[in-house]
């Protein structure tokens, strides 16, 4: 199980998603979150040593820097970082492309108030 | 029958159909909304389009390089009561903004960047291929004109919201 007290990074272009993921992770007893709204934010975060990241949930489709090229750079120096992407139904060919690019695990979107905490418990379980 | 063969019955099948569906089955999932709409018993789309308060356009390219537009438009107390609703099924509160700000026209570009996610899915899934475009949010009568440039036919499809009114799907075709 994911330790509490580290630091979850949420990658999304699109501030409400970033907020209902917070929300969701907050129900879940995860109150140390830090946000980002393109890959190379992120990359900025984990890089900058600043916030001891215990995991990342990244979205895919975003500007800038996808998830995808991020989770490449991600895993060109960390293989042992869980990153869960957050997709949406209908981008199966991106799910298979993260696979072979390393993810962790995946979720997908919209990941609501009612359902999230249950659904992110079993991912955080196999992480 | 190709998608290319510009037929009502081709686009309604293909592409407006899809669309409806996906868009009915996202505001339940989404928003806690039932929608319904006639095109998925038996009536055909209506053929004019008028711009209401908010609208979303997306272009949908076909294999012959001709571009039409999937354009939602909404007038603005059913864009609230939609963006309130996926605000609020997603955070788990009650939310009940009176104005079109920038929570729901953020929670509303969430919910038809699903409902075109999973429309490309149903439609590229038949032998028909369309490249969708980002979705272009548009306030005004005027910003919407250019959509209406070299128009040849257009289909527009109701769909009604119990207690939430009533938005528009239309297929401009160039």
């Amino acid at each position: 199980m994911l330790d509490k007290e580290k630091t979850i990074l949420i990658v999304d272009d699109t501030m409400m998603m970033r907020e209902g993921l917070r929300r969701v992770l907050a129900l879940m007893g995860y109150e140390n979150t830090v946000q980002a709204e393109h890959g190379k934010q992120a990359l900025n975060i984990i890089e900058g040593g600043k916030h001891d990241i215990g995991a990342v949930f990244l979205d895919i489709v975003m500007p800038v820097m996808d998830g995808k090229e991020a989770l490449r750079k991600i895993r060109e120096t960390n293989k042992e970082l869980p990153v869960v992407m957050v997709t949406s139904k209908a981008d199966k060919d991106s799910i298979v492309e993260c696979s072979k690019l390393g993810m962790s695990s995946y979720v997908l979107k919209p990941i609501n108030a009612a359902e999230g905490p249950g659904i992110l418990s079993d991912i955080f379980t196999r992480l | 029958m190709k998608l290319e063969d510009i037929s009502t019955d081709n686009i309604r099948n293909s592409v407006l159909l899809p669309f409806v569906t996906e868009t009915i089955s996202a505001l339940q999932s989404m928003a806690d909304l039932k929608g319904t709409s006639d095109l998925l018993t038996y009536h055909e789309p209506l053929d004019v389009f008028a711009f209401k308060d908010f609208a979303v356009s997306i272009n949908a390219t076909f294999t012959n390089g001709v571009t039409n537009n999937v354009v939602m438009n909404l007038d603005a107390r059913t864009a609230i009561i939609i963006g309130n609703k996926v605000r609020s099924v997603m955070f788990g509160t009650n939310e009940v903004d009176i104005t079109l700000n920038d929570a729901n026209k953020e929670a509303l570009a969430e919910f038809l960047n699903t409902v075109v996610g999973l429309a490309t899915r149903d439609i590229n899934e038949t032998n028909h291929k369309i490249s969708f475009g980002v979705p272009l949010y548009l306030y005004n009568k005027e910003d919407s004109e250019f959509l209406l440039e070299g128009i040849k036919n257009i289909m527009t499809v109701p769909v009604d919201l119990e207690s939430a009114g009533r938005f528009y799907l239309s297929f401009l075709v160039r």
